[in-house]
């Protein structure tokens, strides 16, 4: 069973490079010489990267580093599917992160709009509202694809439209995890771009159908808490005997403190902030913000990674709304308007200690 | 002080303020929004765009989002929103002229309601978009509502007598012509109609195109089912405001906002429009089409009498859909008010 774990730093297969040889020397005696030179590059390329390059990336604390290698590694991996298998599994996760680059600057112009209005200075806001849409357009188009990728991965396994597939390890579980969330921030960026990236409004639906197909508790109750966010966002969409979705979330967030895998508290706080729920908003960042970082999955700290980054994101709008500013340096977990530290006597208290 | 001094001392003080642009003062108002998606929503998206232009108009807008329109309606009518986002249905109550925009078969096209919209943009139309402490501040297109079948061989609306149709629960004029056909109410609210249609519950379910592929309407629909193309009503977002706490000047710039935003919002709502597949429409016949128009101008004048409907808005409607289509029955009669 294929694991997406640490894997070992060196190899201990001296004689690859030689079997390289020997296949190129063998694909160079047939008529498609180069098709069949550009295939074997392509699937070791491809199987490197899912079985090196993703696990080393997902050690990594740094959103930023993984958003441009999906960026800049994104067309050269997937043009590998000209050449032989359409690398569709390896592309989640290529598309998925790209996405986080324009997710960034969408936000980045969020915060400059916010700012513009405190100026009073209506042309910046405006100015600032298309970019983000520009870049939520963009975002909603690379996670749109990673769905389209998670789903052609799996089609061939598909004999019914409800059906779950066939997955096979924790890869495949994990593609299929990342390749539907991705489909549902697809949605969300889609609509904040006035739906120009022409996402299918089913999507949602769907993802909520799909998240059924894996363990709620291997995975940090990330399953569950995205089912409920989805239900929250379209009223209706509930399936009968649906219980009430906050309970759900609400379930769903010691799973992801546990596991050190707090994906669930992006899910959280972006469904209250959709909501309207401020409070539960600040108590979701709040409670983020408390977590040791010692206790942070070593093998999974990209992903928790990014969610520090939309939780963050998230504090830094609330931030920006009410001083002006994103959340100061190392204040995550608190608010501007904070109870002041200490015990401060009040007035004639203080007349009463000078004289 | 030389003279030449002073006056270019004077000059500095007077002139300076005019030169330098200055972050005009702002007034901090509350806009409670209702959208379905929240804060993520399309209407929300759409005041965002408000939020922005209003700050020329010295209005600094908080925007609240509520996902519970009957939560949001109570808000803004308890005075927690200056402002509010709503439904033309949920609108009627507070200004009966505007609300009577979606009043049944009134709009049959957003052609028509680009003509409403551009003509209640104009000065003077405050007249009749107050209403004692509330004033409408723009009217922005949401969709056309169309009814969904379990059977397309029943596309007739004689052929509805009996049939279960889920009616949202504060929907008088729903209720109204529900009635009037004879079809059997089963009463539902925005959370519960469409799990209502997908398992067999009811017959059909009346909802905006746009609730189509969010909902998976396409489930209650199944192989036999269709949506019948020819629009009960057509939906529109609205703001409504407290009157006094805001000034004529804005309640204007905000109404010509709204007119000058109304192909933009419309392109989004048909972008959302296009998940209905083009075999799942049902169309209907010219002739069937002209008894709807009779059926729903008598359901109309019903709830004008009853005092649903606001008579002067449907004259206004009438006038409009004549001057789009001449040739409607309806124009040559010599009748006010429907």
């Amino acid at each position: 069973m294929r694991t997406v774990s640490a894997a070992p730093r060196t190899t201990t297969a001296p004689n690859c490079g030689a079997f390289i040889v020997l296949f190129a020397l063998v694909g160079m005696t047939t008529t498609n010489c180069k098709g069949t030179l550009y295939g074997i590059t392509g699937d070791l390329l491809v199987g490197y990267t899912s079985d090196h390059l993703l696990p080393f990336a997902l050690e990594s604390d740094d959103p930023d580093r993984a958003c441009h290698l999906g960026v800049g590694l994104g067309n050269f991996i997937n043009s590998f599917e000209r050449v032989t298998d359409s690398p569709d599994k390896t592309a989640v996760f290529v598309f998925s992160t790209a996405a986080v680059c324009a997710e960034d600057q969408a936000n980045e112009q969020e915060l400059r709009r916010i700012r513009a209005l405190r100026a009073g200075n209506a042309e910046d806001a405006n100015d600032a509202r298309f970019a983000a849409q520009h870049r939520h357009l963009l975002a909603a188009k690379r996670q749109l694809e990673a769905y389209t990728r998670m789903t052609m991965a799996f089609a061939q396994d598909k004999e019914e439209t409800n059906a779950c597939p066939t997955l096979e390890d924790e890869f495949d579980q994990l593609v299929f995890l990342l390749g539907n969330l991705a489909g549902v921030q697809a949605v969300q960026h889609d609509r904040k771009g006035e739906g120009l990236a022409g996402v299918p409004m089913d999507i949602p639906r769907r993802v909520s159908d799909a998240l059924n197909c894996i363990d709620n508790d291997e995975w940090w109750g990330v399953p569950k808490a995205l089912q409920a966010a989805i239900w929250l966002s379209i009223p209706g969409s509930a399936p009968e005997g649906t219980g009430d979705p906050w309970v759900q979330l609400d379930n769903a967030l010691p799973m992801g403190e546990s596991a050190g895998v707090r994906l669930v508290f992006a899910v959280d706080a972006q469904a209250a902030l959709a909501a309207g729920n401020t409070d539960r908003v600040r108590t979701t960042i709040r409670r983020f913000a408390e977590l040791d970082p010692g206790r942070v999955s070593q093998q999974w700290r990209l992903l928790d990674a990014m969610a520090q980054t939309q939780v963050r994101s998230i504090s830094d709008l609330l931030w920006t709304e009410a001083t002006g500013h994103r959340t100061p340096l190392g204040a995550l977990g608190t608010f501007w308007d904070d109870p002041a530290d200490g015990n401060p006597l009040d007035l004639e208290s203080l007349d009463d200690l000078i004289h | 002080m030389k003279p030449i001094i002073l006056l270019l001392t004077f000059l500095v003080m007077c002139v300076s303020p005019i030169l330098i642009p200055q972050a005009q003062a702002s007034e901090r108002r509350t806009l409670c929004i209702f959208d379905p998606g929240g804060r993520n929503g399309d209407a929300f998206g759409i005041m965002i765009g408000l939020q922005n232009a209003a700050v020329a108009w010295g209005i600094d807008f908080d925007l609240v989002p509520y996902t519970d329109e009957a939560v949001a309606a109570a808000d803004f009518a308890a005075g927690k929103c200056d402002a509010a986002l709503l439904t033309g249905l949920r609108t009627r109550g507070f200004v009966p002229f505007a609300g009577t925009i979606e009043a049944i078969g009134a709009v049959p096209s957003n052609d028509v309601l680009a003509s409403v919209v551009s003509s209640l943009a104009k000065p003077g139309a405050e007249k009749l978009l107050t209403n004692g402490k509330y004033q409408v501040a723009g009217i922005f297109p949401a969709g056309q509502v169309y009814l969904h079948v379990a059977d397309r061989s029943v596309d007739t609306v004689g052929e509805l007598s009996g049939r279960r149709i889920a009616v949202l629960d504060f929907d008088d004029a729903a209720k109204t012509l529900a009635k009037h056909v004879g079809a059997s109410i089963v009463p539902a609210d925005i959370s519960t109609f469409a799990t209502q249609f997908n398992n067999g519950g009811v017959f059909a379910v009346y909802a905006p195109a746009t609730a189509f592929a969010p909902l998976e309407l396409a489930k209650g629909i199944g192989k036999k089912g269709g949506v019948i193309r020819f629009p009960l009503a057509t939906l529109t977002f609205q703001i409504v405001a407290q009157t006094d706490r805001f000034s004529a000047a804005f309640f204007q710039s905000a109404r010509e906002y709204s007119a000058s935003q109304f192909k933009s919002v419309l392109g989004i709502v048909r972008r959302a429009e296009t998940a209905i597949p083009t075999a799942t429409w049902i169309n209907i016949p010219e002739p069937d089409q002209q008894g709807y128009d009779r059926m729903f101008r008598e359901v109309r004048l019903q709830l004008r009498d009853k005092g649903t409907y606001d008579k002067r808005c449907l004259t206004m409607l009438r006038k409009l859909r004549c001057k789009a289509d001449s040739k409607r029955a309806e124009c040559a009669q010599n009748s006010t008010g429907e």
